[in-house]
């Protein structure tokens, strides 16, 4: 370390020391000067200014400035900084410096992470997008992924849920199968399932790995794509840099569905059923909606961070808090996490280091009262008069519901790895590398004794906890081999490894605590001995996975590349003979702007064309999908006195004829740089196609299977294609700096077969709705999970049309006239249902602009997308009366008033799923707006602070949309997506923030 | 290309040395389907998973009591806003989507599965000759009778006869289930199963010689074979096996579990979970509101009040409001009105609050209620399908005997009630023997099909909405329908 003084400290001591040195060593003199970005100008703060060979130096302040005192016989200045060219300047007679540096990677230069290993941007022959750390800590979100939502090409990245903590739905280049859709992410070499132990702001960078010559490396679980992500790390020669950053603020819901008041509603039941309510002034009117919604809750979050390190070792300290209280009551998200990165240069030829995450989080999970609250009736009002709660008609008082349900889940996850790394023999290097991924969760949930109504009550109070175990470990062995001669350069790498995840989650539940506070929220307060151990599909297991790969970059004059990769993976979800699944891929490019006969345009600085072809894989299917399982808790009654026997029998159906499911994958793309770079972006074409998809299908119930029983199968095959760009623009006039990007993709989905061997070899239906319905269908030549139901034609509006057309038993004037598809003159659920709508957007895109003047900045990022169907499931699915959306008000109650609004009649010949509960869920969201100010640099200095930054943000400002519910942004499983059943709503989030750097 | 094969060659060396187990990994804490039943005490328990099949909501006719309420003994119940999708069964305008269909149809042959995983497991395990035989007619009769109530709801059903059906299967006629698989089931049960007083007091309310021929006497009745219906039954009767309990509301006393009348009843005990003994079918329809009992469904119908006139029975069968039973004062629901009437005419009674007593437990909590045992076969039921066998095979005098047992308990000790039938007219008699079971069997599910099996059912329902030549069989469930491709065809007029 050059720097052994604080900048804190030297805040005050500096001047004192300065003073000191002066009269002790008058042969020492003061430079002074500005360090600057060499192509745009702007002022680096932070830099390192060094005398070379000794350890005098300092580093630059928020404006780019330093002053340094040097000795006499001080030739040469060394400036670095990270990301730009090292700079030597020689001193000579000079005192003031204006020194401008060279970014290291000029984006051409800059280093890709793929996986195991990096490779020149200008080198990559594979499709893949960047978001750098900085740009993800621009929302107000604990997932990281959540703001990556709009920045990366080819990600669609839903936020389904606003309930704190709630993970988002993530669709890399379409929907490719029909099982388990979610990308695998690769943390610091890592491979995890989720990120939601990762601070944004520990993020250095993430890359997206899209095409299969980028994800092939990662065979059977790249199909859905790969994100590898990057934290920080101290870089070498670094004065430690310790950062602060602090966020809070306040969160509301912008908007409310339009249900019916007391009044119109009371008007709605005696349509129904005439004379149920007499005197329609006197009826209550409550809004559910606002009761269940809190004003203000808040969000607070701190991050703080060291790093630094010298020629032998760096190290990266990080540690934060992320608090966040939900739109609900009784549901909040907290996070502690530790973030330790560290590397040590042992020897010359060897190295050692770990990576490692630490999370424990605190989550309160309300129960989603949304659906109830949307279905309680507003003539129905919360308390009795003796302030117990009243019984809510629809479905249950939604507020009660709340205070009675008390679920915490507290959980740990340690997420990293140990590694070393030997370099042997000539441009070899071997790696070793352990990862582990270990958490542990305990979810407790108390319920108190309570009555409430028949359909809304707990006779005995009760406790539940869960206990949850997964570990999970990887063991890697890696060998690269790199060679750089004349023009050839080749990176090659090659290794084994072995896998294993073991998971068991007991659940257990006792009944009568003696007393129902929360000290007494334990199994030693029970009063019954009897603890009910409720079986769960998958309570323990364990998997494991063997694979060897393989892959090569070459490079012939920077100009011709090559990629060569090849993975086998062995699992052990498949039986014996289908165990092992292979993925090759190629790619090759072009730097066409490197060849001498490329015209000398001034404004192209870099053209390349790459291609690809590859196969992937998608194993993530449960464990126990090939296997028929035995249940051991089948008993029967029997005797005098009555005592249950135990029994045994069939409890789910397995497949053990499983193959893996593989993604052939071709990419074509271009990438340009013009003007200096000031515009960048590149356009990607991409055909995938996913066969043997593992689906869960439902069988016919002669089976013997039970009821809604399902078996997967290799069942189907999709084909995703579609185009992506990215473009980037920034430039400055004058003082103003501004910059424009914005990435977009579009996505054809098609089924282009359904398998034989399976129950049905035409059609999988899913989106299975609470009453039973199935409302998606999936069909060749239409995209996955799409809509079916009736299409209507208009409302019977007398008895001569009831006659003239056809018509469902239950159907009546007044009632809709569903079309008859198949002409054969009745409505019949198999011949009339037909396609009504699709869950998959045309295009999805995101935008963001950024302007700043001297210290003042501001950033506005959109994302949308357009061209899908949402399915209002929360208002077709009624077993009961519940209230109704003020679309009703429209509706028919006499000939001529409605011709698409039916009559309230309390059948259900208006609730068959039909193209009335479809909606547009095209938008556009203003997902994040910051205004920052950084503060002058001499106040800072006076503070001891290298830089400060004041901002003030707004998460999810507003959305533009048409769709009627809380959030278009509605995720899903493949065969399920796009079904709004009663979603926790998204929030609008305000916040404001102070970044400190010492 | 050379890579491309050195790698798998590499990795088969890796493997080579014993990692190959590495992969090897069964599941855990689960017996497979290959691996059970093995043992003798496997036997045991899966001839116990298979009697489990009859507490799962669904197999209760999909859960909701829909037979009673197609009938005229019951609407759709619990209050006006709850459940309004069951409205359709007030008024026949339920189509083949409704989930009860489906519910019903897969639990069934859930239970099929069930029995073939006894009987083709148990024949090779080494164990005690007569129990396993035991065993096997246990099996055999439930798979008789899950198949029975498959081809009386939906006619034509695809016939299952192992653990590994075909993918796709069509309808079979009725009459091949009938002769290959029913009744040949039922007469093994006959052949192997126990006397009733030959099991334990531990093991009472296992399937039963007498139940095996009381359910064949039914199945017989059914296909209007009368002279097999009458040997059946009277081979029951002659049994000595079984009494009519002197008590009428002892039958249905949680107290008294497999009483003296029992042929066939669901054993439950009072806990609100399936998986610990219990069984939903009482909380489904248990007394709304005060005391909190259940849900409600199912409420008796005007009808069937009016119905009873003067039969004692009618007290024992209905819960009304104000109603004191056990200590327990039944005040129902709080939006449930008392009374409903008619939109047209303000005078005309529809329907009044009150509950099916014939599942109502004392207490104030609905857990309870699933303890109830449902009866599937009473004495009563076997005797008075001998009085309309022997009717409808000319000896009248005989069926007067068993009748006016059945009319004797009822009339306990109120000697102006329900006078011994003398009357030997068949056609007269006939009726009478269809309005008794209506009032003995009342809310028990018997109704609807004893009305279409007599063809009264357009007379009687057909002001509901009920349609000849439609509603005699349910609709196949659309989801099966879908599923097969066409394969399976809908039932007429659906």
């Amino acid at each position: 370390m050059k720097h052994k003084i604080p900048n804190l400290i030297r805040a005050g001591i500096v001047p004192l020391l300065l003073l000191m040195s002066v009269s002790l060593m008058a042969q020492q003199r003061t430079i002074s000067g500005t360090v600057s970005d060499a192509q745009t100008g702007e002022t680096l703060p932070g830099a390192n200014i060094v005398v070379k060979g000794t350890q005098t130096g300092t580093i630059s302040g928020a404006d780019g400035g330093f002053t340094l005192e040097i000795g006499e016989d001080a030739e040469t200045l060394v400036v670095s900084f990270i990301g730009y060219q090292k700079k030597e300047v020689n001193i000579g007679d000079r005192t003031t410096f204006d020194i401008a540096l060279k970014r290291k990677a000029e984006s051409l230069e800059e280093v890709v992470v793929i996986g195991y290993g990096t490779v020149k941007k200008s080198d990559l022959t594979g499709s893949v997008s960047s978001v750098k750390g900085e740009e993800l800590t621009k929302i107000s979100s604990s997932s990281p992924l959540d703001a990556m939502q709009g920045k990366m090409a080819g990600a669609q990245i839903s936020s389904s849920s606003g309930e704190p903590g709630a993970n988002p739905i993530v669709r890399v280049r379409g929907v490719g199968t029909l099982n388990n859709a979610n990308p695998i992410y690769v943390v610091d070499g890592v491979i995890v399932d989720d990120i939601s132990f990762l601070s944004s702001n520990d993020i250095e960078s993430v890359e997206l790995l899209k095409d299969a010559s980028a994800t092939a490396i990662y065979g059977s679980r790249g199909a859905n794509g790969v994100f590898i992500i990057t934290t920080k790390s101290g870089g070498d020669g670094m004065e430690p840099s310790i950062s602060f950053k602090t966020e809070f603020g306040t969160q509301d819901l912008r908007n409310r569905i339009d249900l019916l008041n007391g009044e119109e509603f009371a008007r709605a039941l005696n349509d129904i059923s005439p004379g149920t309510i007499n005197n329609i002034d006197a009826v209550d009117s409550y809004d559910w909606q606002d009761a269940i919604f809190q004003e203000n809750p808040m969000m607070q979050s701190y991050d703080l961070s060291v790093s630094g390190g010298n020629d032998k070792m760096n190290y990266y300290l990080g540690t934060g808090v992320y608090d966040r209280e939900g739109i609900i009551p009784k549901s909040q998200y907290r996070r502690y996490n530790l973030k330790l990165n560290t590397k040590y240069k042992a020897r010359d030829y060897l190295t050692f280091g770990a990576n490692i995450s630490g999370a424990y989080t605190n989550d309160e999970n309300a129960p989603n009262v949304v659906g109830s609250a949307y279905r309680a009736w507003p003539i129905d009002t919360p308390y009795n008069a003796d302030g117990s709660f009243a019984e809510v008609r629809g479905n249950g008082n939604p507020l009660a519901a709340i205070e009675y349900t008390n679920s915490t889940t507290k959980s740990y996850r340690l997420v990293g790895n140990i590694f070393t790394e030997i370099k042997f023999l000539k441009n070899l290097r071997f790696k070793s590398s352990y990862q582990f991924d270990l958490r542990h969760s305990k979810n407790r949930s108390f319920s108190p004794e309570y009555f409430v109504s028949p359909t809304q009550q707990n006779s005995r109070n009760s406790l539940s906890i869960n206990f949850t175990e997964d570990r999970r470990w990887i063991w890697e062995n890696t060998i690269n081999y790199d060679l750089d001669v004349e023009n050839h350069t080749i990176n090659a790498v090659a290794g084994f490894t072995a896998q294993e995840q073991f998971y068991e989650s007991p659940n257990i539940t006792m009944y009568r605590l003696v007393r129902e506070n929360p000290l007494f929220w334990h199994f030693s307060a029970s009063l019954t001995d009897t603890v009910d151990v409720s079986s769960g599909l998958g309570d323990a297991y364990k998997n494991t996975m063997l694979s060897a790969l393989f892959r090569t970059n070459y490079s012939y004059k920077d100009k011709y590349l090559a990629t060569v990769s090849f993975r086998a993976d062995g699992s052990s979800k498949f039986a014996k003979e289908d165990r092992y699944g292979y993925f090759p891929s190629f790619a090759l490019g072009w730097n066409a702007s490197n060849e001498p006969f490329f015209p000398d345009w001034k404004a192209v600085n870099h053209f390349k064309i790459r291609g690809s072809w590859g196969i992937i894989g998608n194993e993530k299917i449960n464990w126990y999908d090939r296997f028929s399982l035995i249940g051991s808790n089948y008993g029967a009654v029997f005797g005098q006195p009555e005592t249950i026997q135990p029994g045994a029998t069939f409890f789910s159906a397995g497949n053990n004829d499983l193959l893996w499911e593989n993604t052939k994958q071709t990419n074509i793309g271009i990438e340009f740089g013009l003007y200096d770079d000031k515009l960048t972006g590149g356009v990607d074409y991409y055909r995938k196609q996913t066969e043997d998809i593992l689906v869960m299908l439902d069988v016919p119930g002669y089976f013997g299977f039970g009821s809604f029983q399902r078996v997967r199968f290799n069942a189907a095959s999709v084909l995703n294609s579609g185009l992506e760009f990215n473009f980037s623009f920034q430039d400055q006039i004058g003082n103003v700096k501004y910059g424009i990007n914005a990435s977009g993709s579009t996505v054809h989905n098609e089924v282009t077969a359904l398998g034989a061997n399976t129950p049905t070899d035409s059609v999988i239906f899913g989106g299975n709705l609470s009453n039973g319905d199935r409302i998606t269908a999936t069909r060749v030549g239409e995209p996955i999970g799409y809509f079916y139901g009736y299409e209507i034609e208009g409302v019977f509006q007398n008895e001569s049309e009831l006659e003239q057309y056809p018509h469902l038993s239950n159907q009546d004037v007044g009632d809709f006239i569903y079309r008859d598809q198949n002409g054969d003159g009745e409505i019949t659920p198999d011949g009339d249902r037909t396609k009504i709508g699709s869950p998959i957007p045309d295009f999805t895109f995101g935008m963001g602009f950024n302007v700043s003047y001297k210290n003042i900045s501001l950033s506005m990022d959109f994302q949308g997308q357009v061209g899908n169907e949402i399915y209002n499931a929360k208002n077709q699915t009624r077993f009961g009366i519940y209230n109704f959306e003020q679309r009703v008000l429209d509706r028919w109650t006499s000939e001529g008033t409605s011709d698409y609004e039916p009559e309230l009649d309390g059948k259900a010949g208006n609730y068959e799923q039909s193209e009335y509960f479809v909606e547009d869920g095209s938008y556009l969201r203003l997902r994040s707006a910051v205004l920052s100010y950084t503060f002058p640099e001499r106040w800072m200095k006076k503070a001891g602070f290298s830089s400060a930054n004041i901002y003030i943000r707004g998460t999810n400002l507003f959305t533009l949309t048409d769709y009627s519910g809380y959030s278009p942004d509605l995720g899903g499983s493949p065969l399920s997506s796009g079904i709004d059943s009663g979603i926790y709503p998204i929030t609008s989030v305000y916040t404001m923030g102070i970044n400190l750097k010492l | 290309m050379k890579r491309k094969i050195i790698f798998p060659i590499i990795l088969l060396v890796f493997l080579g040395t014993g990692c190959e187990d590495f992969l090897d990994n069964p599941p855990r804490g689960y017996l497979t389907t290959g691996s059970f039943p093995t043992t003798k005490e496997d036997a045991r328990l899966a001839t116990n998973g298979v009697y489990n099949t009859m507490r799962i909501w669904n197999f209760h006719a999909g859960g909701f009591p829909i037979l009673d309420i197609m009938s005229d003994e019951a609407r759709k119940g619990s209050n006006p806003g709850d459940g309004t999708f069951l409205k359709a069964y007030n008024n026949f305008t339920f189509g083949p989507t409704e989930g009860s269909f489906n519910r019903w149809w897969s639990t069934l042959y859930q239970g099929i599965r069930r029995a073939h995983i006894v009987m083709e497991g148990i024949p090779s395990i080494d164990m005690d000759k007569n129990l396993k035989t035991r065993y096997m007619a246990e099996t055999r009769f439930l798979r008789a009778l899950f198949y029975a109530r498959l081809v009386r709801a939906f006619g034509d059903v695809p016939k299952v006869t192992s653990t590994d059906p075909p993918t796709s299967l069509p309808r079979a006629p009725k009459e091949e289930i009938y002769e290959e698989i029913i009744i040949p089931d039922l007469e093994f049960a006959i052949e192997n199963l126990p006397l009733r007083s030959e099991y334990s007091s531990a093991d009472l309310g296992r399937a039963t010689k007498g139940a095996a021929k009381g359910i064949l006497a039914k199945v017989y009745l059914f296909r209007g074979n009368m002279e097999k219906a009458k040997q059946y039954a009277l081979e029951v009767i002659n049994s000595g096996q079984y009494s009519l309990n002197p008590e009428f509301s002892d039958i249905f006393n949680e107290d008294h579990p497999f009483g003296p009348g029992s042929l066939l009843e669901i054993g439950a005990v009072p806990e609100s979970d399936y998986f610990r003994g219990g069984n939903q079918y009482a909380n489904t329809w248990g007394v709304r509101g005060e005391p909190n009992l259940g849900w409600g469904f199912g409420r008796p119908s005007y009808d069937l009040i009016e119905d009873f006139g003067d039969d004692p029975r009618m007290d024992k069968t209905i819960l009304f409001l104000g109603e004191t039973i056990e200590g327990i004062t039944i005040q129902g629901d709080a939006n449930t009105p008392d009374t409903t009437y008619s939109d047209e005419n303000p005078d005309e009674i529809l329907e009044v609050e009150c509950y099916n007593q014939k599942t109502f437990t004392p207490g104030d909590e609905p857990r309870y209620t699933w303890g109830v045992n449902r009866k599937i076969l009473r004495y009563a039921d076997v005797l008075l399908m001998a009085a309309e066998a022997l009717n409808e095979t000319g000896e009248s005098g005989q069926a007067l005997e068993y009748l006016n047992m059945v009319r004797e308990r009822a009339r306990g000790d109120n000697p102006d009630v329900l006078p011994d039938i003398t009357t030997t007219n068949q056609e007269e008699l006939r009726d009478i023997i269809i309005e008794e079971r209506h009032r003995e069997l009342a809310l028990e599910a018997h109704r609807y099909w004893d009305l279409v099996r007599t063809g009264k059912a357009a007379e009687v329902l057909g002001p509901y909405g009920f349609e000849e030549g439609k509603h005699e069989l349910l609709p196949i469930p659309q989801n099966a329908i879908d599923m097969s491709e066409g394969l399976i065809e809908q039932n007429p007029n659906y």
